[in-house]
């Protein structure tokens, strides 16, 4: 589903991405675990199409198709879906329009027909109940004062209607206490699929408690350091970043 | 010049069969006109809006047009098609097959201009000359008016239902020299939403000058919907006098006219009155929109607040000038004030100026201005959803403007206006 080969960018002319190779297929979750400024954040921006990231070399490729190429809604109308580390406040824009412009769009790139407003309602209520969210939260602006935890939330909600191919959850579980982070967990295992890969982006195990992934991934200095199963979670837990992060290595290894 | 001639042999016209006061009323109004001609960008308050325009265009005067305006035509153009109270003006006369005022409640009295005796347009005349006497071009509307209505709600009447008040041009190249007074009982309630249309896409001109009275306890809700044709001018003056404990909430949506100014000010002279002068304007091609307003805070213990948007596009231009002005006397005044401005274009442009002028001590006030470009984060936001970035900008712009439309106090109405703005941001 998603193939990355060498992946070289750099943001401001610093080079932060340094040679990424990762294979995601359909039905897998991935976590990528790093330290700060490993390159984790770049690595989900650059997938999800942020301009200001210059890819220097290599290549992604999803569903076949040249990923780089594609304008950002293109990508999310082929599936792909990016849950932001820090979601935008919207003022005047209902969280419910979003939903309904985003879902009508990809039906429409997909030939299908606009949901009639009741279907649509009701799936999106369905939704709700999932993610335990007040359906008032749907009249109101997209994350607008909205507490860290209900932003989060919010973004699963969007991810639940618009099930995604393929999903990126950027530091999903950052400032989320533990009861939102079993919601958020709840709502993203519902969405585990064998169609459907995901890719967690973080930086402590915490997550990987409630989301169980099928391979984890250590970034470190910009590039995949080591590769696993979900056992080097644990390990990471344990021994911190220090062994494995080259440029973190005078600081002291609890062993 | 040329055309103060045009307009003096227009004068001569509409002043020959009054009453020898209201000629006379006519004749200082003019002669204030005559000393003061148009305003100049050398004017403090007209530094930054340009009538050069106005005065290349010789509109006419004309009182006796028979309209032939279909009433589907009429019916499609309408705010609220189906609303319970209308009062329709084709070319500055009252339609009565357009419009529906029987089941006005008893407390309430229209008149229009025509409908009016010699002596209650002396009256209305005398009431205005404050008004008429500002500038070189409310003169004008003082010596020129031919048209116009009064309102009255009286005491403790309460009006449930909206009185739709529509202006509706047909001609090109003429002028309607309005007056218009709104009086609101005390304890008396009253909703007016006032909207400006019109069937030609050439120019022409609205000048309206309007009194509003709330007294103690009354409560006035007022839309203003600017939907002028393309070429149309569009020029206001209302002064709003405010009483003990009044309430006062007007939305003005400035959403189209080659050329428009309004000068709007409202003076709390009692204890306890609350104003809100709420507005939204959006300028595209080469079209400008000036917004003049004041408030005045004579007297202690009132509130007052102000939120106007400006979306700039084209090569368009906009003026926000609001002035707070809070007396000596007028303690434990709050007031807040606030203009936002968001440029599309290059070319287009807003001079905003907040004008705070406050004497007395123990008050809360408060303004902010800011003009900015569409925010690169949210537009990344909503495209990342899948959402095309023409959609993404549009969401956004109505996102911006729709903060007016929720203030409106009438459910309905606000939901009519959100969708108004909708469509407006359209094109």
């Amino acid at each position: 589903m998603l193939e990355i080969k060498n992946l070289q960018a750099t943001v401001a002319e610093k080079s932060i991405l340094k040679g990424i190779n990762l294979t995601v297929n359909p039905g897998e979750v991935h976590a990528i675990m790093g330290p700060n400024g490993s390159g984790k954040s770049t690595l989900s921006n650059v997938l999800a199409g942020r301009e200001h990231i210059d890819v220097t070399a290599g290549e992604v490729l999803y569903n076949g198709k040249n990923l780089l190429d594609m304008d950002v809604e293109e990508r999310a109308r082929e599936g792909l879906f990016l849950a932001f580390q820090y979601p935008v406040e919207i003022p005047g824009v209902g969280n419910i329009y979003l939903l309904k412009a985003a879902l009508n769009a990809k039906r429409q790139h997909q030939g299908l027909p606009e949901l009639d407003a009741m279907d649509f309602l009701n799936l999106v209520k369905e939704k709700v109940k999932l993610m335990e969210m007040n359906e008032a939260m749907l009249y109101r602006s997209v994350n607008e004062g909205f507490s860290g935890g209900e932003k989060k939330r919010n973004e699963i909600l969007q991810m639940a209607v618009l099930e995604p191919t393929l999903a990126i959850l950027d530091e999903t579980d950052s400032g989320l206490d533990i009861d939102a982070l079993k919601i958020v967990a709840k709502g993203v295992n519902s969405l585990r699929s064998p169609q459907r890969a995901m890719i967690l982006v973080t930086h402590y195990q915490r997550l990987l408690d409630y989301i169980k992934p099928d391979f984890v991934h250590v970034l470190a200095g910009g590039k995949i350091v080591r590769s696993g199963g979900p056992e080097l979670a644990l390990e990471l837990e344990k021994e911190g970043y220090a062994w494995i992060d080259p440029s973190a290595k005078q600081s002291t290894v609890n062993l | 010049m040329e055309v103060i001639s045009h307009y003096q042999e227009q004068f001569a016209a509409v002043s020959q069969h009054d009453s020898p006061s209201i000629k006379a009323y006519r004749q200082r109004a003019w002669e204030k006109f005559a000393a003061l001609s148009f305003p100049t960008l050398k004017m403090e308050d007209w530094k930054y809006t340009s009538t050069a325009a106005l005065q290349k265009l010789p509109f006419s005067v004309n009182s006796s047009l028979a309209s032939k305006t279909s009433k589907e035509s009429v019916l499609s153009r309408l705010l609220i098609a189906q609303a319970t109270h209308k009062i329709v003006l084709i070319d500055g006369q009252l339609s009565q097959e357009n419009s529906s005022l029987d089941k006005l409640p008893k407390g309430v009295m229209v008149k229009d201009w025509a409908a009016m005796t010699q002596n209650e347009r002396e009256q209305l005349q005398q009431q205005l000359a404050p008004l008429h006497h500002t500038d070189g071009l409310s003169a004008l509307n003082g010596a020129l008016v031919n048209q116009g209505m009064t309102l009255e709600v009286k005491e403790g009447c309460e009006v449930n239902e909206p009185v739709l008040l529509v202006h509706l041009v047909t001609e090109p190249m003429n002028a309607h020299f309005a007056v218009q007074q709104i009086k609101v009982g005390q304890g008396a309630k009253l909703t007016v939403v006032e909207q400006f249309i019109s069937l030609t896409e050439e120019p022409y001109l609205n000048s309206t000058v309007q009194s509003y009275l709330i007294e103690d306890k009354a409560s006035l809700n007022y839309i203003k919907v600017q939907q002028e044709g393309k070429e149309g001018f569009h020029l206001s003056y209302t002064d709003i006098k405010q009483q003990k404990e009044s309430y006062f909430h007007g939305s003005y949506f400035a959403l189209s006219g080659q050329w428009a100014r309004n000068t709007i000010s409202t003076v709390l002279t009692g204890a306890g009155a609350h104003a809100t002068l709420n507005g939204m304007y959006h300028i595209t091609q080469k079209s400008l929109q000036d917004f003049h307003t004041l408030i005045h805070h004579q007297v202690a213990d009132c509130s007052s607040s102000e939120l106007f948007k400006g979306v700039l596009d084209g090569a368009g231009r906009a003026v926000f000038n609001g002035r707070i002005l809070v007396d000596q006397d007028a303690q434990h005044t709050q007031s807040e004030q606030a203009n936002h401005n968001l440029i599309l274009s290059d070319q287009a442009g807003v001079d905003t100026k907040p004008q705070l002028e406050i004497f007395a001590d123990d008050v809360k006030c408060a303004h902010g201005t800011t003009i900015g470009q569409i925010n690169e984060e949210q537009w990344f936001y909503l495209c990342s959803r899948g959402i095309n970035k023409d959609l993404a900008k549009k969401m956004l712009i109505e996102g911006f403007v729709v903060e007016v439309a929720h203030q409106i106090n009438d459910a309905e109405l606000r939901l009519l206006i959100e969708n108004l703005l909708r469509e407006n941001m359209n094109v």
